[in-house]
Protein backbone atom coordinates (compact mmCIF):
# COMPACT_ATOMS: atom_id res chain seq x y z
CA UNK A 1 0.00 0.00 0.00
CA UNK A 2 1.37 3.44 -0.96
CA UNK A 3 2.19 5.76 1.93
CA UNK A 4 -0.08 8.44 0.48
CA UNK A 5 -3.17 6.18 0.37
CA UNK A 6 -6.10 7.86 2.12
CA UNK A 7 -8.07 5.52 4.38
CA UNK A 8 -11.71 5.98 5.27
CA UNK A 9 -14.25 4.05 7.24
CA UNK A 10 -17.94 4.43 6.43
CA UNK A 11 -21.24 2.74 7.04
CA UNK A 12 -22.10 2.61 3.33
CA UNK A 13 -20.17 3.02 0.10
CA UNK A 14 -22.37 4.35 -2.73
CA UNK A 15 -21.04 3.93 -6.26
CA UNK A 16 -22.46 6.45 -8.72
CA UNK A 17 -23.78 9.97 -8.09
CA UNK A 18 -26.66 10.17 -10.53
CA UNK A 19 -30.12 10.85 -9.14
CA UNK A 20 -30.38 7.35 -7.56
CA UNK A 21 -26.94 7.51 -5.92
CA UNK A 22 -27.63 11.05 -4.66
CA UNK A 23 -31.00 10.07 -3.21
CA UNK A 24 -29.67 6.88 -1.56
CA UNK A 25 -26.75 8.84 -0.05
CA UNK A 26 -29.04 11.56 1.30
CA UNK A 27 -31.50 9.03 2.74
CA UNK A 28 -28.66 7.23 4.52
CA UNK A 29 -26.87 10.38 5.69
CA UNK A 30 -30.11 11.85 7.05
CA UNK A 31 -30.47 8.71 9.18
CA UNK A 32 -27.03 9.35 10.67
CA UNK A 33 -25.14 6.85 8.53
CA UNK A 34 -21.71 7.82 7.22
CA UNK A 35 -21.49 7.57 3.42
CA UNK A 36 -18.65 7.56 0.92
CA UNK A 37 -20.05 8.53 -2.49
CA UNK A 38 -17.90 7.87 -5.56
CA UNK A 39 -18.54 9.37 -9.01
CA UNK A 40 -16.38 8.77 -12.08
CA UNK A 41 -17.32 12.05 -13.78
CA UNK A 42 -15.98 15.46 -12.65
CA UNK A 43 -19.43 16.53 -11.40
CA UNK A 44 -22.26 14.76 -9.63
CA UNK A 45 -25.80 14.81 -11.07
CA UNK A 46 -25.66 11.96 -13.60
CA UNK A 47 -27.90 12.00 -16.66
CA UNK A 48 -30.70 13.92 -14.96
CA UNK A 49 -28.69 17.15 -14.75
CA UNK A 50 -28.30 16.87 -18.53
CA UNK A 51 -32.06 16.95 -19.18
CA UNK A 52 -34.21 19.96 -20.02
CA UNK A 53 -37.48 19.00 -18.31
CA UNK A 54 -39.00 15.84 -16.87
CA UNK A 55 -42.19 14.02 -17.82
CA UNK A 56 -45.12 14.11 -17.15
CA UNK A 57 -45.00 17.32 -15.10
CA UNK A 58 -42.59 19.23 -17.36
CA UNK A 59 -40.73 20.45 -14.28
CA UNK A 60 -37.23 21.81 -14.86
CA UNK A 61 -34.82 18.86 -14.39
CA UNK A 62 -31.99 21.07 -13.19
CA UNK A 63 -34.25 22.76 -10.61
CA UNK A 64 -34.99 19.34 -9.07
CA UNK A 65 -31.48 17.91 -9.28
CA UNK A 66 -29.32 20.88 -8.28
CA UNK A 67 -30.66 21.21 -4.70
CA UNK A 68 -30.05 17.47 -4.14
CA UNK A 69 -26.54 17.83 -5.55
CA UNK A 70 -25.87 20.75 -3.20
CA UNK A 71 -27.31 18.85 -0.20
CA UNK A 72 -25.00 15.91 -0.90
CA UNK A 73 -21.96 18.14 -1.34
CA UNK A 74 -22.59 19.92 1.96
CA UNK A 75 -23.81 17.00 4.08
CA UNK A 76 -21.63 16.36 7.12
CA UNK A 77 -22.13 12.59 6.82
CA UNK A 78 -21.15 12.29 3.14
CA UNK A 79 -17.58 12.12 1.83
CA UNK A 80 -17.74 12.84 -1.89
CA UNK A 81 -15.15 11.69 -4.44
CA UNK A 82 -15.60 12.94 -8.00
CA UNK A 83 -13.43 12.03 -11.01
CA UNK A 84 -12.86 8.79 -9.13
CA UNK A 85 -13.17 5.14 -10.12
CA UNK A 86 -13.79 2.19 -7.83
CA UNK A 87 -11.10 -0.28 -8.89
CA UNK A 88 -12.48 -3.14 -6.84
CA UNK A 89 -14.55 -4.10 -3.81
CA UNK A 90 -13.81 -7.20 -1.77
CA UNK A 91 -15.81 -8.66 1.05
CA UNK A 92 -13.95 -9.99 4.07
CA UNK A 93 -15.14 -10.72 7.58
CA UNK A 94 -18.51 -9.11 6.96
CA UNK A 95 -17.01 -5.80 5.78
CA UNK A 96 -16.34 -4.39 2.32
CA UNK A 97 -12.93 -3.05 1.35
CA UNK A 98 -12.92 -0.82 -1.72
CA UNK A 99 -9.95 0.64 -3.54
CA UNK A 100 -10.62 3.91 -5.33
CA UNK A 101 -8.46 5.88 -7.74
CA UNK A 102 -9.03 9.63 -7.73
CA UNK A 103 -7.85 10.92 -11.09
CA UNK A 104 -6.08 14.28 -11.24
CA UNK A 105 -8.01 17.46 -12.12
CA UNK A 106 -4.66 19.28 -12.29
CA UNK A 107 -6.31 21.81 -10.00
CA UNK A 108 -5.67 22.19 -6.28
CA UNK A 109 -9.22 22.25 -5.00
CA UNK A 110 -8.38 24.00 -1.73
CA UNK A 111 -6.95 26.94 -3.69
CA UNK A 112 -9.37 27.19 -6.66
CA UNK A 113 -12.06 29.86 -6.37
CA UNK A 114 -13.96 28.81 -9.53
CA UNK A 115 -13.37 32.19 -11.24
CA UNK A 116 -13.16 30.60 -14.74
CA UNK A 117 -10.27 32.89 -15.77
CA UNK A 118 -8.28 29.80 -16.79
CA UNK A 119 -11.13 28.69 -19.05
CA UNK A 120 -11.39 32.12 -20.67
CA UNK A 121 -7.64 32.21 -21.32
CA UNK A 122 -7.33 28.68 -22.73
CA UNK A 123 -6.97 28.60 -26.52
CA UNK A 124 -7.78 24.92 -27.09
CA UNK A 125 -11.41 24.26 -28.11
CA UNK A 126 -12.81 20.73 -27.74
CA UNK A 127 -16.18 19.07 -28.21
CA UNK A 128 -18.20 19.46 -25.02
CA UNK A 129 -19.29 16.06 -23.72
CA UNK A 130 -21.97 17.71 -21.56
CA UNK A 131 -23.60 18.92 -24.81
CA UNK A 132 -22.88 15.55 -26.46
CA UNK A 133 -20.52 17.09 -28.99
CA UNK A 134 -22.91 19.79 -30.20
CA UNK A 135 -21.18 22.55 -28.26
CA UNK A 136 -17.63 23.44 -27.37
CA UNK A 137 -15.54 23.60 -24.23
CA UNK A 138 -11.93 24.51 -23.54
CA UNK A 139 -9.11 22.13 -22.58
CA UNK A 140 -9.48 23.52 -19.06
CA UNK A 141 -13.10 24.07 -18.10
CA UNK A 142 -15.76 23.75 -15.43
CA UNK A 143 -17.91 20.86 -16.76
CA UNK A 144 -21.16 22.86 -16.82
CA UNK A 145 -22.76 25.91 -15.22
CA UNK A 146 -24.18 24.23 -12.13
CA UNK A 147 -21.57 21.49 -11.82
CA UNK A 148 -20.77 20.37 -8.30
CA UNK A 149 -17.99 20.75 -7.34
CA UNK A 150 -17.40 24.04 -9.19
CA UNK A 151 -13.80 23.32 -10.12
CA UNK A 152 -12.37 23.13 -13.61
CA UNK A 153 -10.77 20.01 -15.03
CA UNK A 154 -7.72 20.15 -17.25
CA UNK A 155 -7.85 17.72 -20.17
CA UNK A 156 -4.22 16.60 -20.09
CA UNK A 157 -4.62 14.62 -23.33
CA UNK A 158 -5.48 17.73 -25.31
CA UNK A 159 -3.65 20.46 -23.38
CA UNK A 160 -0.91 22.08 -25.48
CA UNK A 161 0.97 23.14 -22.32
CA UNK A 162 0.96 26.78 -23.46
CA UNK A 163 0.63 28.02 -19.87
CA UNK A 164 -2.09 30.60 -20.70
CA UNK A 165 -4.26 29.28 -17.85
CA UNK A 166 -1.45 29.36 -15.30
CA UNK A 167 -0.54 32.94 -16.21
CA UNK A 168 -4.02 34.27 -15.37
CA UNK A 169 -4.86 32.11 -12.36
CA UNK A 170 -5.13 34.49 -9.36
CA UNK A 171 -4.57 31.74 -6.78
CA UNK A 172 -1.95 29.65 -8.60
CA UNK A 173 -4.11 26.58 -8.17
CA UNK A 174 -3.14 24.85 -11.41
CA UNK A 175 -0.88 21.89 -10.74
CA UNK A 176 0.49 20.24 -13.89
CA UNK A 177 2.28 17.60 -11.81
CA UNK A 178 -0.76 16.27 -9.99
CA UNK A 179 -0.88 12.47 -9.86
CA UNK A 180 -3.73 10.00 -9.28
CA UNK A 181 -4.47 9.37 -5.61
CA UNK A 182 -5.44 6.09 -4.00
CA UNK A 183 -8.22 5.88 -1.45
CA UNK A 184 -9.23 2.80 0.56
CA UNK A 185 -12.69 2.59 2.03
CA UNK A 186 -13.79 0.14 4.70
CA UNK A 187 -17.61 0.01 4.53
CA UNK A 188 -20.35 -2.02 6.18
CA UNK A 189 -22.54 -2.15 3.05
CA UNK A 190 -22.44 -1.12 -0.61
CA UNK A 191 -25.03 0.46 -2.89
CA UNK A 192 -24.43 0.20 -6.63
CA UNK A 193 -26.05 3.09 -8.48
CA UNK A 194 -23.98 2.69 -11.60
CA UNK A 195 -26.66 3.95 -13.99
CA UNK A 196 -27.15 3.48 -17.70
CA UNK A 197 -25.88 4.53 -21.09
CA UNK A 198 -27.83 4.96 -24.29
CA UNK A 199 -27.44 2.32 -26.97
CA UNK A 200 -24.78 3.65 -29.35
CA UNK A 201 -26.10 5.92 -32.11
CA UNK A 202 -23.68 4.33 -34.55
CA UNK A 203 -24.88 0.76 -33.88
CA UNK A 204 -27.35 0.43 -36.76
CA UNK A 205 -26.01 0.63 -40.32
CA UNK A 206 -29.56 1.11 -41.64
CA UNK A 207 -29.80 4.37 -39.61
CA UNK A 208 -26.55 5.78 -40.97
CA UNK A 209 -24.18 4.65 -38.21
CA UNK A 210 -24.24 8.09 -36.59
CA UNK A 211 -22.85 9.71 -39.73
CA UNK A 212 -25.75 12.06 -40.52
CA UNK A 213 -25.40 15.44 -38.77
CA UNK A 214 -29.16 15.98 -38.51
CA UNK A 215 -29.91 12.60 -36.94
CA UNK A 216 -29.57 13.15 -33.21
CA UNK A 217 -29.59 11.14 -30.01
CA UNK A 218 -32.33 12.00 -27.49
CA UNK A 219 -29.76 13.47 -25.10
CA UNK A 220 -28.53 15.79 -27.85
CA UNK A 221 -32.12 16.98 -28.29
CA UNK A 222 -32.37 17.46 -24.50
CA UNK A 223 -29.43 19.86 -24.73
CA UNK A 224 -31.02 21.76 -27.66
CA UNK A 225 -34.21 22.13 -25.59
CA UNK A 226 -32.37 23.20 -22.42
CA UNK A 227 -32.44 26.94 -21.60
CA UNK A 228 -28.63 27.10 -21.66
CA UNK A 229 -28.22 24.71 -24.58
CA UNK A 230 -25.34 25.03 -27.04
CA UNK A 231 -27.21 26.89 -29.79
CA UNK A 232 -29.58 29.04 -27.76
CA UNK A 233 -32.49 27.22 -29.40
CA UNK A 234 -33.41 24.22 -31.53
CA UNK A 235 -31.37 24.29 -34.74
CA UNK A 236 -29.85 21.80 -37.13
CA UNK A 237 -26.22 20.94 -36.42
CA UNK A 238 -25.45 20.89 -40.15
CA UNK A 239 -26.21 24.54 -40.89
CA UNK A 240 -27.95 26.29 -37.97
CA UNK A 241 -31.35 26.24 -39.64
CA UNK A 242 -34.46 26.21 -37.46
CA UNK A 243 -36.19 22.94 -38.40
CA UNK A 244 -39.78 22.98 -39.57
CA UNK A 245 -40.21 19.20 -39.65
CA UNK A 246 -38.92 16.94 -36.89
CA UNK A 247 -39.34 13.17 -36.61
CA UNK A 248 -38.82 10.67 -33.79
CA UNK A 249 -37.95 7.08 -34.56
CA UNK A 250 -39.14 4.89 -31.69
CA UNK A 251 -37.51 1.63 -30.66
CA UNK A 252 -34.30 2.73 -32.43
CA UNK A 253 -32.21 0.95 -29.82
CA UNK A 254 -34.61 -1.29 -27.93
CA UNK A 255 -36.71 -4.38 -28.71
CA UNK A 256 -34.01 -5.18 -31.25
CA UNK A 257 -32.29 -8.55 -31.01
CA UNK A 258 -29.73 -7.49 -33.63
CA UNK A 259 -28.38 -4.99 -31.06
CA UNK A 260 -28.55 -7.47 -28.20
CA UNK A 261 -31.28 -5.33 -26.63
CA UNK A 262 -34.47 -7.43 -26.88
CA UNK A 263 -36.16 -5.64 -23.98
CA UNK A 264 -38.24 -2.44 -23.91
CA UNK A 265 -36.31 0.49 -22.39
CA UNK A 266 -39.53 1.81 -20.81
CA UNK A 267 -38.76 5.53 -21.02
CA UNK A 268 -38.32 6.14 -24.77
CA UNK A 269 -42.01 6.65 -25.55
CA UNK A 270 -42.37 9.14 -22.75
CA UNK A 271 -39.18 11.13 -23.40
CA UNK A 272 -40.07 11.33 -27.11
CA UNK A 273 -43.57 12.61 -26.24
CA UNK A 274 -42.09 15.07 -23.73
CA UNK A 275 -39.59 16.40 -26.27
CA UNK A 276 -42.32 16.61 -28.93
CA UNK A 277 -44.45 18.71 -26.56
CA UNK A 278 -41.51 20.98 -25.72
CA UNK A 279 -40.73 21.37 -29.42
CA UNK A 280 -44.37 22.28 -30.07
CA UNK A 281 -43.88 25.07 -27.55
CA UNK A 282 -40.56 26.36 -28.84
CA UNK A 283 -41.28 25.85 -32.58
CA UNK A 284 -45.07 26.35 -32.83
CA UNK A 285 -45.26 26.01 -36.62
CA UNK A 286 -43.05 22.91 -36.88
CA UNK A 287 -44.53 19.53 -37.82
CA UNK A 288 -43.58 16.87 -35.31
CA UNK A 289 -44.05 13.20 -36.14
CA UNK A 290 -43.45 10.18 -33.94
CA UNK A 291 -42.97 6.87 -35.80
CA UNK A 292 -43.82 4.13 -33.32
CA UNK A 293 -44.60 0.41 -32.97
CA UNK A 294 -46.80 0.90 -29.88
CA UNK A 295 -46.91 3.58 -27.20
CA UNK A 296 -46.12 2.43 -23.68
CA UNK A 297 -47.44 5.06 -21.29
CA UNK A 298 -47.47 3.03 -18.09
CA UNK A 299 -46.87 5.47 -15.21
CA UNK A 300 -49.09 7.81 -13.26
CA UNK A 301 -50.31 10.58 -15.51
CA UNK A 302 -48.46 9.19 -18.53
CA UNK A 303 -51.51 8.22 -20.62
CA UNK A 304 -52.99 11.70 -20.15
CA UNK A 305 -49.60 13.18 -21.12
CA UNK A 306 -49.68 11.13 -24.34
CA UNK A 307 -53.25 12.24 -25.09
CA UNK A 308 -52.24 15.87 -24.45
CA UNK A 309 -49.44 15.52 -27.03
CA UNK A 310 -51.94 14.20 -29.60
CA UNK A 311 -54.28 17.08 -28.80
CA UNK A 312 -51.42 19.55 -29.28
CA UNK A 313 -50.98 18.31 -32.84
CA UNK A 314 -48.06 15.91 -32.52
CA UNK A 315 -48.59 13.32 -35.26
CA UNK A 316 -48.27 9.68 -34.25
CA UNK A 317 -47.64 7.32 -37.16
CA UNK A 318 -47.69 3.59 -36.51
CA UNK A 319 -44.77 2.55 -38.68
CA UNK A 320 -41.40 0.93 -38.40
CA UNK A 321 -38.59 2.95 -39.94
CA UNK A 322 -36.60 0.55 -42.11
CA UNK A 323 -33.81 2.87 -43.22
CA UNK A 324 -32.55 6.43 -42.94
CA UNK A 325 -30.55 8.18 -45.64
CA UNK A 326 -29.93 11.87 -46.35
CA UNK A 327 -30.04 14.17 -49.37
CA UNK A 328 -27.35 16.63 -50.45
CA UNK A 329 -28.74 19.25 -48.03
CA UNK A 330 -28.31 16.82 -45.07
CA UNK A 331 -32.10 16.40 -44.81
CA UNK A 332 -32.79 12.94 -43.36
CA UNK A 333 -34.99 10.71 -45.51
CA UNK A 334 -36.94 7.97 -43.71
CA UNK A 335 -38.07 4.85 -45.49
CA UNK A 336 -41.22 3.73 -43.70
CA UNK A 337 -44.16 1.43 -44.07
CA UNK A 338 -47.36 2.57 -42.39
CA UNK A 339 -48.88 -0.33 -40.50
CA UNK A 340 -52.42 0.98 -40.46
CA UNK A 341 -52.77 2.39 -43.99
CA UNK A 342 -51.44 -0.66 -45.85
CA UNK A 343 -50.02 1.61 -48.55
CA UNK A 344 -46.61 -0.02 -48.94
CA UNK A 345 -43.18 1.50 -48.38
CA UNK A 346 -42.71 5.25 -48.81
CA UNK A 347 -39.96 7.81 -48.25
CA UNK A 348 -40.52 10.86 -46.04
CA UNK A 349 -38.14 13.79 -45.74
CA UNK A 350 -37.63 15.69 -42.47
CA UNK A 351 -35.33 18.52 -41.40
CA UNK A 352 -34.23 16.81 -38.20
CA UNK A 353 -34.59 13.28 -36.81
CA UNK A 354 -34.19 11.99 -33.26
CA UNK A 355 -33.50 8.30 -32.68
CA UNK A 356 -35.20 7.09 -29.51
CA UNK A 357 -32.24 5.08 -28.30
CA UNK A 358 -32.58 2.51 -25.55
CA UNK A 359 -30.86 1.97 -22.23
CA UNK A 360 -27.98 -0.39 -21.53
CA UNK A 361 -26.06 -0.71 -18.25
CA UNK A 362 -23.18 1.73 -17.74
CA UNK A 363 -21.39 -1.00 -15.79
CA UNK A 364 -22.03 -4.64 -16.58
CA UNK A 365 -21.14 -7.22 -13.96
CA UNK A 366 -19.84 -9.35 -16.84
CA UNK A 367 -17.11 -6.71 -17.39
CA UNK A 368 -15.69 -7.72 -14.01
CA UNK A 369 -13.59 -5.30 -12.00
CA UNK A 370 -15.90 -3.56 -9.59
CA UNK A 371 -17.44 -6.37 -7.55
CA UNK A 372 -18.40 -10.02 -8.06
CA UNK A 373 -22.18 -9.68 -8.28
CA UNK A 374 -24.16 -11.52 -10.93
CA UNK A 375 -25.73 -10.10 -14.08
CA UNK A 376 -29.22 -10.83 -15.31
CA UNK A 377 -29.90 -12.03 -18.87
CA UNK A 378 -30.30 -8.39 -20.01
CA UNK A 379 -26.82 -7.46 -18.74
CA UNK A 380 -28.12 -5.32 -15.85
CA UNK A 381 -27.55 -6.34 -12.22
CA UNK A 382 -29.45 -9.43 -11.19
CA UNK A 383 -31.97 -8.82 -8.46
CA UNK A 384 -32.96 -12.16 -6.90
CA UNK A 385 -35.86 -10.60 -5.03
CA UNK A 386 -37.28 -8.40 -7.80
CA UNK A 387 -40.87 -8.64 -6.57
CA UNK A 388 -40.45 -8.16 -2.82
CA UNK A 389 -36.92 -6.77 -2.36
CA UNK A 390 -35.86 -5.12 -5.62
CA UNK A 391 -32.76 -3.56 -4.04
CA UNK A 392 -31.10 -6.93 -3.35
CA UNK A 393 -28.24 -8.21 -5.49
CA UNK A 394 -26.68 -11.64 -5.49
CA UNK A 395 -24.18 -10.63 -2.78
CA UNK A 396 -25.32 -10.14 0.79
CA UNK A 397 -24.73 -6.54 1.86
CA UNK A 398 -24.59 -5.18 -1.71
CA UNK A 399 -27.69 -3.34 -2.88
CA UNK A 400 -28.71 -1.78 -6.19
CA UNK A 401 -30.42 1.52 -6.89
CA UNK A 402 -31.80 3.19 -10.00
CA UNK A 403 -31.11 1.91 -13.49
CA UNK A 404 -28.32 -0.43 -12.34
CA UNK A 405 -30.94 -3.23 -12.32
CA UNK A 406 -32.77 -2.25 -15.50
CA UNK A 407 -34.35 0.61 -17.44
CA UNK A 408 -36.57 2.86 -15.35
CA UNK A 409 -37.76 6.44 -15.26
CA UNK A 410 -36.71 9.10 -12.74
CA UNK A 411 -39.65 8.51 -10.40
CA UNK A 412 -38.89 4.79 -10.17
CA UNK A 413 -35.14 5.41 -9.84
CA UNK A 414 -35.71 7.70 -6.86
CA UNK A 415 -38.16 5.26 -5.24
CA UNK A 416 -35.65 2.49 -5.83
CA UNK A 417 -32.89 4.54 -4.20
CA UNK A 418 -34.98 4.96 -1.06
CA UNK A 419 -35.58 1.20 -0.98
CA UNK A 420 -31.84 0.51 -1.36
CA UNK A 421 -31.00 2.95 1.45
CA UNK A 422 -33.54 1.31 3.75
CA UNK A 423 -32.32 -2.19 2.85
CA UNK A 424 -28.72 -1.13 3.57
CA UNK A 425 -29.77 0.36 6.94
CA UNK A 426 -31.56 -2.86 7.88
CA UNK A 427 -28.53 -4.89 6.84
CA UNK A 428 -26.22 -2.73 8.96
CA UNK A 429 -28.53 -3.04 11.96
CA UNK A 430 -28.44 -6.81 11.56
CA UNK A 431 -24.73 -7.27 10.92
CA UNK A 432 -22.89 -4.40 12.58
CA UNK A 433 -24.99 -2.86 15.31
CA UNK A 434 -23.49 0.47 16.28
CA UNK A 435 -24.97 3.66 17.65
CA UNK A 436 -26.12 6.05 14.98
CA UNK A 437 -24.09 9.21 14.81
CA UNK A 438 -24.18 12.71 13.35
CA UNK A 439 -27.95 12.82 13.55
CA UNK A 440 -29.00 16.15 12.12
CA UNK B 1 5.13 20.96 0.72
CA UNK B 2 5.80 21.38 -2.99
CA UNK B 3 8.70 23.26 -4.50
CA UNK B 4 7.98 26.97 -4.81
CA UNK B 5 5.46 26.85 -1.99
CA UNK B 6 5.98 28.87 1.17
CA UNK B 7 4.60 28.52 4.65
CA UNK B 8 0.90 29.39 4.87
CA UNK B 9 0.21 28.38 1.28
CA UNK B 10 1.72 31.56 -0.27
CA UNK B 11 3.51 30.84 -3.51
CA UNK B 12 6.32 32.87 -4.95
CA UNK B 13 6.98 33.28 -8.66
CA UNK B 14 4.65 31.41 -10.99
CA UNK B 15 4.46 27.98 -9.51
CA UNK B 16 2.58 26.33 -12.41
CA UNK B 17 4.83 27.85 -15.08
CA UNK B 18 7.84 26.31 -13.32
CA UNK B 19 6.03 22.97 -13.39
CA UNK B 20 5.24 23.43 -17.07
CA UNK B 21 8.93 23.52 -17.91
CA UNK B 22 9.31 20.09 -16.31
CA UNK B 23 6.25 18.65 -18.08
CA UNK B 24 7.28 20.07 -21.46
CA UNK B 25 10.72 18.55 -21.01
CA UNK B 26 9.28 15.08 -20.47
CA UNK B 27 6.12 15.13 -22.62
CA UNK B 28 6.70 17.82 -25.24
CA UNK B 29 4.17 20.57 -25.92
CA UNK B 30 1.52 18.63 -27.85
CA UNK B 31 1.67 16.03 -30.61
CA UNK B 32 2.00 17.18 -34.25
CA UNK B 33 -1.68 16.23 -34.77
CA UNK B 34 -2.79 18.35 -31.77
CA UNK B 35 -0.70 21.30 -32.93
CA UNK B 36 -2.08 21.04 -36.47
CA UNK B 37 -5.66 20.82 -35.14
CA UNK B 38 -5.08 23.88 -33.00
CA UNK B 39 -3.56 25.80 -35.94
CA UNK B 40 -6.49 24.85 -38.19
CA UNK B 41 -8.96 25.81 -35.45
CA UNK B 42 -7.40 29.26 -35.06
CA UNK B 43 -7.44 29.72 -38.84
CA UNK B 44 -11.16 28.88 -38.99
CA UNK B 45 -11.95 31.17 -36.04
CA UNK B 46 -10.12 34.05 -37.72
CA UNK B 47 -11.85 33.49 -41.06
CA UNK B 48 -15.28 33.41 -39.41
CA UNK B 49 -14.65 36.42 -37.17
CA UNK B 50 -13.37 38.42 -40.14
CA UNK B 51 -16.50 37.51 -42.14
CA UNK B 52 -18.84 38.80 -39.43
CA UNK B 53 -16.76 41.74 -38.21
CA UNK B 54 -18.83 44.45 -39.95
CA UNK B 55 -22.10 42.73 -40.75
CA UNK B 56 -24.18 39.98 -39.16
CA UNK B 57 -24.36 36.85 -41.31
CA UNK B 58 -26.06 33.45 -41.19
CA UNK B 59 -24.16 30.16 -41.27
CA UNK B 60 -24.78 29.55 -45.02
CA UNK B 61 -23.66 33.13 -45.77
CA UNK B 62 -20.46 32.73 -43.72
CA UNK B 63 -19.84 29.37 -45.36
CA UNK B 64 -20.24 30.88 -48.84
CA UNK B 65 -17.87 33.72 -48.00
CA UNK B 66 -15.14 31.69 -46.28
CA UNK B 67 -15.39 28.44 -48.23
CA UNK B 68 -15.65 26.50 -44.96
CA UNK B 69 -18.24 23.69 -44.64
CA UNK B 70 -21.52 24.88 -43.04
CA UNK B 71 -21.24 22.30 -40.27
CA UNK B 72 -17.76 23.51 -39.27
CA UNK B 73 -18.88 27.14 -39.42
CA UNK B 74 -21.82 26.42 -37.11
CA UNK B 75 -19.67 24.49 -34.62
CA UNK B 76 -17.20 27.39 -34.41
CA UNK B 77 -20.01 29.95 -34.16
CA UNK B 78 -21.38 27.90 -31.24
CA UNK B 79 -17.94 27.84 -29.61
CA UNK B 80 -17.30 31.56 -30.10
CA UNK B 81 -20.83 32.40 -28.93
CA UNK B 82 -20.31 30.43 -25.71
CA UNK B 83 -17.13 32.35 -24.98
CA UNK B 84 -18.74 35.71 -25.69
CA UNK B 85 -16.98 36.59 -28.93
CA UNK B 86 -20.06 36.38 -31.14
CA UNK B 87 -23.60 37.60 -30.59
CA UNK B 88 -26.96 36.67 -32.11
CA UNK B 89 -28.94 39.18 -34.14
CA UNK B 90 -32.65 39.17 -34.98
CA UNK B 91 -33.64 36.01 -36.85
CA UNK B 92 -33.85 36.18 -40.66
CA UNK B 93 -36.20 33.51 -41.98
CA UNK B 94 -35.06 30.13 -40.66
CA UNK B 95 -31.58 31.34 -39.75
CA UNK B 96 -30.01 33.43 -36.99
CA UNK B 97 -27.40 35.95 -38.19
CA UNK B 98 -24.28 36.25 -36.04
CA UNK B 99 -21.99 39.25 -35.51
CA UNK B 100 -18.55 39.61 -33.94
CA UNK B 101 -18.75 41.27 -30.51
Amino acid sequence: MAASTQQLKADVLVVGAGIAGLQASLDLADQGKSVVLVERKPSIGGTMINLSKVFPTLDCASCITTPRMASVAHHANIDLFTLSEVDGIEKAEGRFRATITKRPRYIEEDRCIGCKRCEEACTVFLEDDFDHGLGAKKAISIPFTNAIPQYPVLDAENCLLCGACAKVCPTQCINFLQEPKQVEVDAGAVILATGFELTPIDAKPQYGRGGFPNVLSPLQMERLLAPHGPYGGVMRPSDGQTPSSIAYVQCAGSRDKSLGVPYCSRVCCMYAIKQAMLLSGSLPIADITIYYMDIRAFGKGYEQFYQNARAMGVEFVKAKVARISEDEGHNPILRIERQEAGTGPEEVRHDLVVLSLGMVPAWKPSQGGLIAVEADTDGFLKSPGMKLSPALTTMDGVFAAGTATGPKDIVDAITDAGAAAMAATNYLARTQPAPARHLP
Amino acid sequence: MSEGEQQGGERKGNYALEQLKQVRATRGAGTPAQIERSRRGKEMQNLILRAIADEAKTVPEISAETGLPEQDVFWWITALRKYNRVQDEKKRGDFVPYRKK
